[in-house]
């Protein structure tokens, strides 16, 4: 991992590629790169589907390793969604692939003259790209099936579906899974868009007569994930409820605590909960001969996936995610499992971010397009986005393009960008997080929930009054530093419960690199990839308005507990003073 | 058919013995909600553990998460149980919001706006009927023991819950009686429920496959 592989798409004769060392790029991966690439050398000021805007894509620090869930891979950008820094995040086996590889970072620049589509093709012999336009407006699932047919089993994807060749501000780019199944997405922010602006339909990676990326100290090494893998596995959340139930696991405990956004956030609860939970998707899983229990790359110890059999028995998609059937299910009035496991596929299909398409669907339903509840609206709604109809077109570019489209006023977005599953009103801290990170209403941005282990920001009373804020800055801290790693963000439970599970992780990282970091750096790494985030923000013209909520969640009483967020302005702004 | 009342609401018992095998679909009753008759006034702590028989160990390391009436609560010996609560319980949760909503967890703050105040459930002791809604882990580690000493369920979601079992299922429920008379299992499938009460004491045991009673053939 010491090199860039840097593709100009619009170079003259056709897209050229240069391998460059990672010179100043040096000890960053992950979030840390993208977005420090992003920051140096993209003008903040650049239309986002130009050929000025750059996407970066990079494995974690230990990508590419025997090291236990290092299989994260980030996407970086301007966004077309937020207008701003973008890092979106996905599992899959490309992180894996692409670190053995030895890049660092793939970066593509420029744009084609025309509107052709590109693939590229990465093995130990160098990169190939190849026009082609038989690839155009291929489904993930198709398009994927296309490349194994021509390049075999052992590869692993990268790609984007009609959705990001329409430069649709919902479109995501897909990671293949073990299983070479488009199914792991960096969704957030349009990163897809950017990807069909380059002109690049799939990155083919296959790390044939590669190794694993050897270790300084392989002994420790060894030692310290074995050690990682045995806190992770004794630990309740990360070895018994992940693995059981996956991340739906917080739908009843959601909906219970009336924090639950149900019908495009005009409730906390949503009375069909039951019958999407992930105690019910788990057993209906395992009756009819799926998974409840299942990794996204090889390595995962947590295996929170699974695999989703329709009626018959048939695969239809893998194990929607907690945010996906809150999305497509409560938010839009649906309680049909199969329902949601149906517009998870599509999503990935057409390749679309899960949250903004359901967020999307329910300001839709709000605005009379179809009715909430309706299950089969909402799947045809989703096929309007796939074959880019005039109404697909505007439902595709997400919740803030259909809000303003139809005249709807409740609205729940950032920057922007739709907010997931989590009322700010009933779990205000939140909502702080989803007002003030430099990306757009994100719940994963304030989510490594080892602040307190880090020591991020010294000791914080967590009851003091400036608790929520100050809570709220040392989990985006601490997050940044962990998205760096390519750790799965799951990690962070183990580490907060267990000292030397943390412990192993700095092991792990110090005996592969040689290295003697200390929590202290971990912090300090954090805070300079928020620093880069937020300069890069200011630059494209953020200012503190836009760090709010919509002014509706200080107004509207949410149900059952009748509560508004109460944050103040003066408190958010507070959040970036360190 | 005789019928018990509780307070105002008819109800029938209702044992179920089956292979063990099948116990695991019933904890997604348990998400929905059972009821108990319960000694109100009491603390969380106290309903759980002397009331339920619920380990006290348990309670404190294995229950991570405990919602009265739709609030986190942060103290099990603290917060006390009125008629017609709710109490929600699960183990340890992912995501920040499952850090969040840990009971005394560091980051309680964060959800400080819906947390459950002690003050709000102060009531009058005596008898009354509470629901317990258990999830995931907790269902599956609590759930044997409940169902085994008997749970109040409203009819409609025991219907539900039947109508929505597969095949395998039934061949698998061994022996079934209605205030202890014999029944037949297929009357349960068709749903067929004597002056139809409002709520279900139901107790469900298990048998390794293969072995225990029969169940009485299937009506024509």
């Amino acid at each position: 991992m010491d090199k860039i592989l840097r593709i100009d798409m619009g170079a003259a004769g056709g897209p050229k590629a240069s391998e460059t060392p990672v010179g100043q790029y040096a000890g960053a991966a992950g979030r840390a790169l993208t977005s420090a690439i992003v920051a140096n050398e993209v003008d903040p000021l650049c239309h986002p589907l130009g050929a000025d805007n750059k996407l970066v894509i990079a494995p974690g620090m230990l990508g590419g390793t025997i090291a236990a869930m290092s299989g994260r891979i980030s996407v970086g950008c301007k966004s077309p969604l937020t207008g701003g820094i973008k890092e979106a995040n996905a599992g899959g086996q490309a992180a894996q692939v692409m670190a053995r590889l030895g890049y660092a970072a793939i970066v593509l620049e420029g744009k084609p003259k025309d509107d052709s589509l590109y693939k590229v093709v990465l093995n130990k012999d160098g990169v190939t790209i190849s026009q082609d336009n038989s690839l155009k407006m291929l489904g993930n699932y198709d398009l994927v099936d296309k490349m194994k047919s021509q390049h075999g089993d052992k590869i692993a994807c990268i790609s984007i579906g009609p959705a990001g060749e329409m430069k649709m501000c919902a479109a995501s780019v897909a990671f293949t899974d073990m299983e070479l199944r488009p199914t792991r997405h960096a969704g957030r922010g349009g990163v897809g868009a950017v990807m069909g602006a380059k002109g690049v339909k799939v990155i083919v990676l296959d790390d044939t007569g590669m190794s694993m990326r050897p270790a300084k100290d392989p002994e420790k090494f060894r030692d310290a994930n074995k050690a990682w893998v045995d806190g992770l596995k004794k630990h309740p959340v990360t070895g018994e409820g992940l693995p059981a139930y996956g991340t739906n696991v917080l739908t009843n405990v959601l909906n219970e605590a009336g924090a639950y956004p149900t019908k495009n956030f005009m409730f906390g609860r949503f009375d069909g909960c039951a019958k999407i939970s992930g105690e019910t998707q788990a057993a209906t899983e395992v009756e009819r001969g799926g998974s409840a229990t299942h990794g996204c790359h090889r390595g995962c110890v947590i295996q929170c996936s699974g695999i989703y059999l329709n009626k018959d028995g048939h695969y239809l998609t893998k194990q929607p995610e907690y945010e996906t059937v809150w999305a497509h299910g409560g938010n839009c009035g649906i309680d049909d499992l199969d329902a949601i496991a149906m517009l998870d596929r599509l999503d990935d299909d057409y390749g679309v971010d899960t949250i903004e398409m359901g967020a999307t669907i329910a300001v839709a339903m709000e605005a009379g397009v179809a009715k909430f509840g309706d299950a089969q609206a909402a799947i045809n709604l989703v096929h309007e986005v796939g074959k880019g109809t005039p109404l697909g077109r505007i439902l595709g570019n997400g919740a803030g393009m259909t809000g303003k489209a139809f005249g709807i006023e409740r609205v729940p977005v950032v920057k922007n960008q739709a907010m997931p599953a989590y009322d700010p009103r009933g779990v205000q801290g939140i909502g702080v997080t989803y007002a003030t990170t430099p990306m757009g209403a994100d719940h994963t941005a304030g989510y490594a929930v080892a602040a307190n282990i880090l020591k991020v920001g010294g000791f914080v009373d967590p009851l003091a009054s400036e608790g929520q804020i100050e809570l709220s800055r040392n989990l985006q801290i601490a997050t940044a530093a962990v998205d760096s790693t390519g750790m799965c963000l799951f990690v962070a439970f183990a580490v907060l419960d267990q000292p030397e599970t943390f412990q192993a992780l700095i092991d792990m990282i110090n005996a592969f690199y040689g290295l003697s970091l200390t929590a202290d750096d971990v912090v300090a790494l954090g805070k300079s990839v928020l620093k880069n985030e937020r300069e890069f923000n200011k630059k494209a013209g953020f200012t503190a308005a836009d760090d709010r909520l919509p002014a509706y969640f200080r107004k509207e009483l949410l149900p059952p507990h009748n509560v508004v967020f109460t944050v103040t302005d003066e408190q958010l702004d507070s959040l970036f003073n360190w | 058919m005789d019928t018990q009342n509780l307070g105002d609401r008819a109800q029938v018992k209702l044992d179920l013995t089956c292979d063990a095998q099948i116990l695991p679909p019933f904890f997604l009753l348990l998400q929905q909600g059972v009821r108990f008759e319960a000694r109100v006034g009491a603390t969380v702590e106290e309903f759980l553990c002397t009331q339920l028989g619920i380990e006290r160990r348990y309670l404190k390391e294995r229950i991570n998460t405990i919602f009265l009436d739709g609030k986190p609560v942060d103290d099990a010996e603290t917060a006390v149980i009125r008629d017609g609560s709710t109490l929600a319980l699960s183990a340890a949760l992912p995501g920040l919001v499952g850090a969040a909503f840990r009971k005394g967890g560091f980051y309680a703050r964060l959800r400080e706006g819906i947390s459950h105040a002690d003050e709000e459930s102060k009531g009058a002791a005596g008898r009354g009927l509470v629901t317990v809604k258990l999830y995931n882990l907790v269902a599956k580690e609590l759930g044997p023991q409940l169902l085994g000493t008997g749970v109040l369920v409203e009819t409609d979601d025991l219907e539900q819950f039947f109508a929505g079992r597969p095949d395998g299922f039934w061949s698998r429920c061994r022996h079934a009686a209605v205030d202890d008379r014999v029944s037949s299992v297929s009357d349960l499938r068709q749903g067929v429920w004597w002056q139809r009460p409002a709520l279900v004491r139901l107790t469900v045991s298990t048998v390794p496959a293969g072995e225990g009673p029969s169940a009485k053939p299937e009506s024509p």
